[in-house]
């Protein structure tokens, strides 16, 4: 997707949080006295802001199309960080559940896979070992306790 | 004893020179590894932090931050890729000397010049620090609002392309600030009923996620990243830079390190701008301009002493006035708030033997910068040779680790991976996120200060002209504007002007 394309859409988007986030405020209480900001104050200031923000963005994508050189390539669409993404999500998902170690080891094993590591035995011995003395050097050196598995 | 010899006694203890040493060599190490930033650096060595005493704490992270400068130029001038954005002028004149066969003599200027530039820049913290905080003491709420709002709108002028997507990131910092209980009368603010978001948005938990996870998708995801795995076969001989060299660096060092620690008080200004402005001016200087570029000395030692010396400039703010001057001074903030310090011209007055201590340990920083980087280059050049694969999924584990530990929550864990998705949408829009953290760090205080002064003056909007400290913050935010909007138009006319030749 091009520049000017993504500046356009990014502007909807900030236009609608700007517009979201000052109704919001306006709904909050007003506990401050005459001529003087309460705590919705600020947060109009910003709405106001982020919508002003906004049309200037859109402007400058809808001025973009009009310039833009039509030789330039927008970028792939990345599945890849999609992917990593994902990956993530399932890690802290799971890291309630299986604690830092049980989720750890898979989660490591699948980032050194998505570096393209393909040699087995790093894979393996990377991803047991580096979680495993993770967990104790912040339990036992730092003391900082890290998510045990529920069921353990 | 006085708060000076308290500072030093504190600085030169056992523990905290150990940490220093440790978080040189850690700052060595982040510094020249390509696609790391000392941002990143010192968010991974954040959590291990919290448990260790502020002192300690801060002499690891000064010595990961002064050393990650140096750091950034082992790369650029052995394989020409800038470990650090401060390191790019080095690159220049620095891998062209390597590739002559004298990487030895090019590290041992790159890494002289910095302790140059950073005992330089230490000399301005030690004079200017306690004189600013003092000035900042006759700040009214209505300067302070001024200042804070100089602060983020020269950082939207810097950091950015465009002062919108500038502009817009700060708001957007601003908007999550908003999240909590306000600072005057404490009411619940866009909470929705959930306990977790009463106390805000952690600014750690979402820098880690700013920072560190769009980092870490270029780094696996970006496949001429991987590509660069294991590229290096670096026998390093010849560090200590003869006399002639030592020589021929005297004037732009004496170049840089000002200029260096000058940028670096600025918000947003940074190690890169001050690096090719030395660059520049070295050149200028030069009775031989024409060697520039093709690994000239003055070429190295220019950029090299100023990338250095903005990190003593960026304490100055951060210290006096709770201003961050980057992004790692802004992460130093939040290291000193977890412990229960607050950067600003109280800590000169509350806690004098720590706001020394800390002067101090950027002194002993860079001395363990020069003895460990000079002695130690033949082995850390190997670092370079780390695999990928196993770096990126220990820095993952490492920023979960980081965000868990704040507060021991899972909340903040998944706070910590939205800002990272935030994070890829704004690199995706090109919009820069060093104004959405600043505002982060600075929204508080802005609302604070803007609310306090309108309730004395009863909505009186003349109060902003009342004080000469205001009028002048408010003029040089107005000027570093104005300056962005007139600078924009040309850099996007240049750059229409370089497509179209096709260069």
């Amino acid at each position: 997707m091009i520049m000017p394309v993504k500046n356009i859409i990014a502007a909807i988007v900030f236009a609608v949080i700007g517009i979201g986030y000052g109704s919001l405020a306006s709904g909050l209480p007003d506990r401050a006295g005459i001529g003087v900001p309460g705590p919705a104050f600020f947060p109009q200031l910003i709405a106001g802001l982020i919508v002003f923000l906004s049309m200037a963005l859109a402007y400058k994508g809808i001025s973009g199309l009009r310039d833009f050189d039509q030789h330039q390539n927008g970028s792939a669409f990345p599945i890849k960080t999609i992917g990593l993404i994902a990956w993530f999500t399932a890690f802290i998902f799971s890291l309630s559940y299986l604690g830092f170690l049980f989720a750890g080891i898979p989660f490591f094993a699948g980032l050194m896979m998505m570096c393209q590591s393909r040699r087995w035995l790093q894979v393996t011995i990377g991803a047991a070992t580096i979680p495993i003395v993770l967990f104790y050097l912040f339990r036992d050196g730092f003391q900082i306790l890290l998510p045990h598995a529920q069921w353990l | 004893m006085s708060d000076v010899a308290l500072g030093f006694q504190q600085a030169a203890q056992f523990s905290s020179l150990i940490a220093t040493a440790i978080g040189v060599l850690l700052g060595l190490v982040v510094g020249m590894i390509p696609g790391m930033t000392i941002s990143t650096g010192i968010i991974i060595v954040l959590p291990m932090t919290f448990a260790l005493d502020p002192n300690i704490s801060i002499a690891l992270l000064l010595g990961l931050y002064v050393a990650g400068m140096t750091g950034g130029s082992f790369s650029a001038i052995l394989l020409n890729i800038p470990g650090t954005p401060s390191a790019s002028a080095t690159a220049i004149d620095g891998y062209p000397m390597a590739d002559k066969g004298e990487p030895g003599r090019a590290l041992g200027i790159a890494i002289v010049a910095s302790f140059i530039g950073g005992l330089f820049s230490f000399g301005c913290l030690y004079l200017i620090s306690p004189f600013l905080a003092d000035l900042a003491l006759d700040f009214q709420a209505v300067d302070l609002f001024a200042l804070v709002f100089f602060g983020l709108t020269v950082i939207c002028s810097f950091a950015a392309k465009s002062l919108v997507k500038g502009l817009m990131s700060a708001a957007i910092g601003l908007m999550v600030v908003s999240i909590g209980q306000d600072p005057i009368m404490g009411t619940a603010r866009f909470t929705f009923g959930d306990a977790n978001l009463l106390s805000g948005v952690h600014f750690l938990t979402a820098m880690i996620g700013l920072f560190a996870i769009p980092q870490l998708v270029e780094n696996i995801c970006t496949e001429d990243s991987i590509r660069n795995d294991n590229n290096t076969r670096i026998g390093v001989r010849g560090v200590i830079p003869s006399l002639s060299d030592l020589k021929r660096m005297l004037v732009p060092v004496s170049i840089g390190a000002p200029i260096g620690s000058f940028l670096g008080v600025l918000p947003g200004a940074g190690g890169p701008i001050a690096a090719f402005i030395s660059y520049d001016y070295a050149k200028k200087a030069n009775n031989n301009p024409e060697t520039f570029g093709k690994g000239a000395t003055e070429g190295i030692a220019a950029p090299e002493s100023a990338n250095n010396a903005v990190t003593g400039g960026a304490l100055i703010p951060m210290m006096t006035l709770g201003i961050p001057g980057d992004p790692v001074t802004a992460i130093l903030i939040g290291a000193l708030l977890v412990h229960g310090l607050a950067p600003g011209p109280m800590l000169f007055i509350e806690r004098a033997d720590f706001a020394y201590g800390l002067i101090f340990s950027f002194f002993w920083a860079n001395i363990f910068n020069l003895v460990i980087a000079l002695a130690g280059i033949g082995a850390l050049v190997k670092v370079l040779a780390t695999p990928r694969a196993l770096m990126m999924p220990t820095i993952a584990l490492l920023c979960v680790i980081g965000s868990y530990a704040l507060r021991n929550s899972f909340f903040d864990v998944w706070v910590m991976l939205g800002f990272g998705v935030i994070g890829l949408g704004m690199r995706w829009l090109n919009m820069p996120v060093v104004p959405l953290l600043l505002a982060l760090v600075l929204g508080k205080p802005l609302e604070e200060h803007l609310r306090i002064a309108l309730t004395a003056s009863q909505g009186d909007l003349t109060v902003f002209v009342s004080s000469p400290y205001s009028v002048f913050f408010l003029s040089l935010a107005a000027l570093s504007v104005v300056w962005s909007l007139v600078l924009e138009p040309r850099r996007e006319k240049a750059k229409q002007a370089r497509l179209a030749s096709g260069v």
